[in-house]
């Protein structure tokens, strides 16, 4: 079984049964704006969110995490390995890009075993776009707008439907215990879905585009532009545009001791290449002093590193930096100007 | 290991930092475990103004002459002195007198009762290190307790003070919280010193600005915010000012923003 079929009135039903063996994390509202949130409730669940406020990146790298707690004595430490059996349910194409994006980073040649154990555990439950969810979306731009791997399973709205498209046996395995909820698909479904992937899906229009092409060459070309200091002089090094991105991922660590100062304990916290001692070394020396240059160097990682280390840039065109920045920083505007558009 | 010599200090304050460290009550135990508290009037009957200290941690703002020769004395006699909460820090919301007659402000507030005390003839509110050398700082209205325990093993390991120079909106960012500025009110996290784990967004209220500056606060991309939010220059005054006038950047926001338009103004010509 690839594909199957279920009726939105038995999504409730089926997250409750989720609920019985996972920690299941959905969309719901939160301040008339939607955030990712372990929910007990199935009700409370709002598949129809535009975007969420922080990404779902904090369910495999959390904010702050303990990494291990220590002893001064010379004994070995003990390691803090979260292995919650984990849902992340209703995630857009984007946010899988994301995900897929931080497995290069903590899942690659150098594995981090904190970040892989919670992935490990996590089976990712997907919900297809057919347009752009808000004004802030660009992820047709940015190649994000449709996925092929990533997710266990993806659900795609049809009507009073979902249809389901079943990716992994980790995806089959749930569905199969939950067989009662899901129909078969019929010849004539899988012709409205393959329709509604052209027409709908493929002819949307985004209103909100950056233009990737030799995008690497660009940044490198335009390293002396004066729009880096435009923009970075209106940058207030809140770090809300890394924090809220699906894959950014640089962190600090951190040890704390307790005041007999024989015990601590080790925890690593989400950073930012914008805040001021980001670049800050012993002795007070700053590599990048002000903030044009720490904001070019952010754009630098992420569209142009990124693209030559991994083949494709660190942004899934989700939209959230420029809704969340307090300047009112965009960077699609950004890249507009840098190809002097 | 001697255990370090420690003496607690209240001058003009409400006394509500010295209480924050009576609120730890969870690890009172360990502290006194950890460190000699030879002078804490507010919670010791018995204290020695003799023993030479290895910190003092000073609450409150010097307003009379009075208070300029003890904290003196203090200083003499100390190796570490702390200044904790705005008070110490930046002279507190009372140094809003500055930008006022303070015999207009003392009238104000007292009217025509007579008083004998010092406070009879007041000076403008100092913060500490106006006075004498401070060696760290803990801002905020009161101080985070949590903060001043990091701070004491800091002190303990002979580490120093590590309060990142990060802005509030990193915490709140963390808490996940819906930003002031996108539901369309003015919050002053995007420019103060974040350590207070962004208390007040996270509890359904704009940033104050209680913890002062934070390092190369972007203060006029904030004023230009708040004039897009409706803010008239009396109230972007009034916001920056609130809890810590007695902070540069804070007390001239509208002047520096000014300057730095003047900068940008011929670059904008050019184009």
């Amino acid at each position: 079984m690839i594909l199957a079929k279920i009726s939105k009135g038995n999504i409730p039903e089926f997250l409750k049964r989720l609920m019985a063996s996972y920690e299941v994390v959905a969309p719901v509202e939160k301040e008339g704006k939607f955030a990712f949130s372990p929910v007990s409730d199935p009700a409370k669940v709002r598949l129809d969110y535009d975007t969420t406020i922080l990404p779902p990146k904090q369910f495999l790298y959390p904010p702050e995490e303990k990494l291990m707690e220590f002893k001064r004595d010379g004994s070995a430490g003990k390691e803090t390995i979260d292995t919650t059996k984990r849902v992340l349910f209703g995630l857009h194409p984007c946010d899988i890009w994301g995900i897929q994006i931080l497995d290069w980073v903590f899942d690659g040649k150098f594995p981090d075993p904190y970040y892989r154990a919670r992935k490990d555990n996590t089976l990712i439950v997907g919900l297809n776009c057919t347009s752009p969810r808000n004004e802030y979306c660009f992820c047709q731009s940015m190649g994000t707008y449709t996925v092929d791997k990533g997710y266990d399973i993806m659900l795609m709205e049809e009507g009073d439907n979902y249809m389901v498209h079943i990716k992994t046996d980790a995806g089959n395995q749930v569905i199969r215990k939950s067989s009662d909820l899901f129909t078969e698909v019929s010849a004539e479904d899988t012709n409205i879905l393959s329709k509604d992937l052209v027409d709908k899906k493929m002819k949307a229009k985004f209103k909100r585009k950056l233009d990737t092409r030799n995008i690497s060459e660009l940044l490198d070309f335009t390293y002396g532009s004066p729009v880096w200091k435009e923009f970075g002089d209106r940058c207030l090094s809140c770090g809300a545009c890394s924090y809220v991105c699906p894959d950014c991922y640089c962190f600090n660590v951190k040890d704390k001791l307790d005041l007999s100062l024989q015990n601590g304990e080790r925890a690593r916290t989400w950073d930012c290449c914008l805040y001021i001692d980001f670049a800050r070394c012993a002795g007070g020396h700053n590599f990048r002093k002000d903030k044009a240059t720490r904001l070019k160097m952010r754009f630098f990682h992420k569209e142009k590193s990124f693209v030559d280390d991994y083949g494709r840039p660190a942004c899934v065109g989700c939209g959230r930096c420029i809704k969340a920045c307090p300047a009112k920083i965009d960077l699609t505007e950004i890249f507009a100007k840098l190809r002097g558009v | 290991m001697a255990k370090p010599k420690v003496g607690i200090y209240g001058f003009t304050g409400c006394a509500g930092c010295q209480l924050e460290i009576l609120n730890l009550e969870d690890i009172l135990l360990d502290i006194v475990g950890a460190i000699d508290i030879v002078n804490f009037r507010m919670a010791k009957s018995q204290n020695d103004d003799v023993t030479q200290l290895d910190v003092a941690v000073i609450e409150g703002s010097i307003v009379t002459k009075e208070q300029e020769e003890e904290i003196k004395k203090i200083r003499d006699k100390t190796k570490i002195m702390i200044a904790v909460g705005d008070c110490a820090c930046f002279g507190g919301v009372q140094k809003l007198t500055q930008f006022q007659n303070l015999e207009e402000a003392k009238k104000l507030v007292y009217g025509d009762v007579q008083m004998k005390h010092a406070i009879a003839s007041p000076l403008h509110s100092r913060a500490i290190d106006e006075v004498v050398k401070v060696d760290a700082k803990l801002p905020c209205c009161p101080m985070v307790k949590e903060e001043f325990v990091e701070a004491l093993k800091c002190l303990l390991a002979g580490k120093k003070i590590d309060i990142k120079p990060h802005a509030v909106c990193e915490e709140c960012r963390k808490n996940g919280n819906v930003c002031f500025f996108e539901k369309g009110h003015v919050c002053m996290g995007t420019v103060t010193l974040a350590g207070c784990g962004s208390l007040c967004p996270s509890n359904g209220y704009p940033c104050e600005g209680c913890r002062g500056p934070v390092e190369e606060a972007n203060i006029p991309e904030q004023v230009q915010r708040m004039r897009e939010n409706g803010l008239s220059d009396e109230d972007i005054n009034r916001k920056f000012r609130k809890f810590t006038s007695g902070a540069k950047e804070f007390a001239n926001a509208l002047e520096i923003a000014k300057n730095a338009q003047a900068t940008n103004a011929p670059q904008e010509a050019k184009k």
